[in-house]
């Protein structure tokens, strides 16, 4: 791609341009740059543009948006369960929508039963007796955990998901009493009375949420409805310190090997812009905590699991605990594991030959997704002439040096001890924090909790720990915007072509706005 | 605008949303590359329920048959050739 050389706009009508830009609502500054290819008399008029952020939310992405992108998502549940797959699964365990971010075809099917196996057994040490379910689905969890309460409710969006529960309740026959299933939207808790359930499951979930926003306001009301020593239970969370790490690894999959290492890493730049999902940052529970002092508790683990997918690599499990009696969290001092210089053979050494109460241990690299964080890392300094396979082949040759979080869970197995793991402290490597405890069978109600390494969660706004879904659409409809009132608000040749939305004005050293930072447009394409 | 043009319009707009402006043929694979996600792929059923009066609860719904402009086509021809 050739780039274009500026040429300057006569200063009348740059002026009368930019004039007319800043007039729109969606803009706070403009500038306009005439672009000349090399081509004599191929021009384009490029204008750039520093949003009105407030305008791109509020206006474009407001409450409508919100509702239009809940009934999108509620329409791709009921669309997944109109194929084939959905028809006659294997009773209770209907897993047909659950296509892989890498293939795009459907999880196989033993990743999600370890999936489904290790939640619901995760669940079961509550001991839960009334359980409210919101995002019920297609019944992994609900048929597995109901027979074992007196009361379950399930609330799904979805009719034609809750339409196939009901289906394999049927067909796996015996009474389901207790058992109720509501047809409606996760904010509404009409007719739910304070105190009356000991668990609340939101399970892979609230991704589909629209905003932070919505996400507190269900939290909010779920605190109300949950009684003084209950739960809620957040699983399969996005995490958003792994989101970019996350993006390399899925482009890395799909890309062809002749692909040029820029058209990569745009595309990578892409997948996070357009990330349509909810993806939240662990610390933000700890912040929900500061807000809501109904919490008393905040756990952050990984997923369980043995099997390496885009659930054990990059999701994790967020509990609030409402146990207002308990004992204090236990302080522990923790050991740095890059320092100690640990690896799983001297941590199980220690283990067994000093058998300590307990051994804490903060900063474990994850070997789960190393690579994809190196890769991110190794991105960013890869020379623009490689090619994607050039650069996946300089990866191969970096050395594991990470552990497995599921091998910590095996050696406290092996060992009697309790391990527990802790994401809290959303560091963007995945590293993860680990304790060993004795006694490992003191039951899960009653082991007090620990007090976590965290980073700071002191942001003004809950809004920061979580991405804007959909955020990259929005801003190519302000761009779409634009580009229409620029058509009818100015003549036509003073009319931009294209648009770049950018965060600020660059300046020269004495204040003026200077061209030549600006993201130069390409020339052949024709920016229609 | 004949039924394919406007699918294509749509389409072409879905795409622009996604800041994605590279023309398609009619063979273009839209979803299993990944060029458009879940979500526009519940825009396009929207339009051809509404506007085509497919109801995939009945014929069923799979990917692949609204992937490509030729996969849409064929499928709004085996549905009239069914009513």
């Amino acid at each position: 791609m050739k780039a274009g050389i500026v040429k300057y706009l006569p200063p009348s009508a740059r002026h009368e341009t930019e004039t007319v830009l800043r007039a729109h609502p969606g803009v706070r500054e403009a500038a306009v740059v005439l672009w000349e290819s090399e081509k004599p008399g191929e021009e384009k008029l490029v204008g750039y543009v520093v949003p009105d952020e407030d305008y791109i939310h509020r206006v474009l992405g407001g409450g409508d948006e919100e509702r239009k992108r809940m009934q999108k998502w509620r329409k791709t549940f009921d669309l997944s369960q109109f194929g084939k797959q959905a028809q006659h699964p294997e009773p209770g365990f209907n897993i047909a929508g659950w296509n892989s971010s890498y293939t795009r075809q459907p999880i196989p099917a033993e990743h999600m039963r370890e999936w489904v196996d290790l939640t619901v057994q995760e669940l079961m040490n509550f001991r839960a007796r009334a359980i409210l379910e919101i995002g019920c689905g297609t019944g992994l969890l609900l048929l597995r955990l109901a027979r074992g309460c007196e009361q379950y409710v399930g609330v799904d969006f979805s009719g034609a998901g809750l339409k196939r529960i009901k289906e394999q309740m049927q067909e796996m026959g015996g009474l389901w009493n207790g058992v109720s299933l509501l047809e409606r939207s996760a904010d509404n808790f009409d007719g739910f009375a304070e105190d009356s359930f000991d668990t609340v499951i939101l399970n892979s979930v609230v991704k589909y949420f629209p905003s932070a926003a919505y996400l507190i306001g269900v939290l909010e009301a779920a605190l109300r409805v949950v009684r003084p020593g209950g739960r809620i239970f957040i699983g399969d969370v996005r995490n958003l310190a792994l989101l970019e790490p996350c993006a390399v690894s899925i482009e890395l999959y799909q890309a062809q090997a002749s692909m040029g290492v820029d058209e990569f890493r745009e595309r990578v730049h892409r997948r996070v812009r357009f990330e349509e999902q909810l993806v939240i940052a662990p610390a933000f529970f700890l912040a929900l905590q500061k807000r809501f002092p109904r919490i008393t508790r905040v756990e952050v683990h990984p997923k369980r699991g043995r099997f390496d997918n885009e659930m054990t690599r990059f999701r994790y499990n967020a509990i609030l605990h409402l146990q207002p009696d308990r004992d204090g969290d236990v302080e522990l001092s923790f050991l740095d594991w890059a320092e100690q210089r640990f690896g799983l053979d001297s941590i199980a050494g220690v283990l067994r030959n000093k058998k300590p109460e307990s051994l804490a241990i903060k900063k474990v690299a994850n070997a789960r997704m190393e690579r994809d964080v190196e890769a991110l890392a190794k991105l960013a300094e890869a020379e623009s002439s490689r090619t994607v396979g050039e650069f996946r082949e300089s990866l191969e040759k970096g050395e594991q040096r990470g552990i497995d979080p599921e091998k910590m869970w095996a050696l406290g197995e092996e060992l009697g001890y309790r391990v527990d793991i802790s994401w809290t402290a959303s560091r963007p490597d995945g590293s993860y924090d680990v304790v060993f405890r004795t006694p490992a069978d003191k039951g899960e109600l009653l082991r007090p909790g620990i007090v976590w390494p965290q980073t700071n969660s002191d942001l003004k706004e809950m809004a920061q720990y979580t991405n804007i879904p959909g955020r990259g659409v929005l801003r190519e409809k302000l761009i779409e915007q634009l580009r229409e009132y620029s058509q009818q608000s100015l003549p036509k040749n003073l009319a931009p072509t294209l648009f770049f939305l950018i965060d600020a004005l660059p300046l020269t050293a004495d204040g003026q706005v200077d061209v030549h930072e600006f993201p130069v447009p390409p020339m052949q394409e024709d920016g229609a | 605008m004949d039924d394919m043009a406007e699918i294509r319009e749509f389409l072409r707009k879905l795409l622009a949303l996604r800041g994605d402006r590279q023309p398609f043929s009619d063979t273009s694979s839209f979803f299993l590359s990944g060029r458009l996600g879940s979500v526009d792929a519940v825009e396009l059923v929207v339009l051809l329920e509404e506007r085509f009066g497919i109801d995939f609860a009945e014929v069923g719904f799979d990917q692949s048959n609204i992937d490509s402009i030729e996969a849409i086509r064929s499928l709004l021809q085996s549905v009239r050739a069914a009513e």
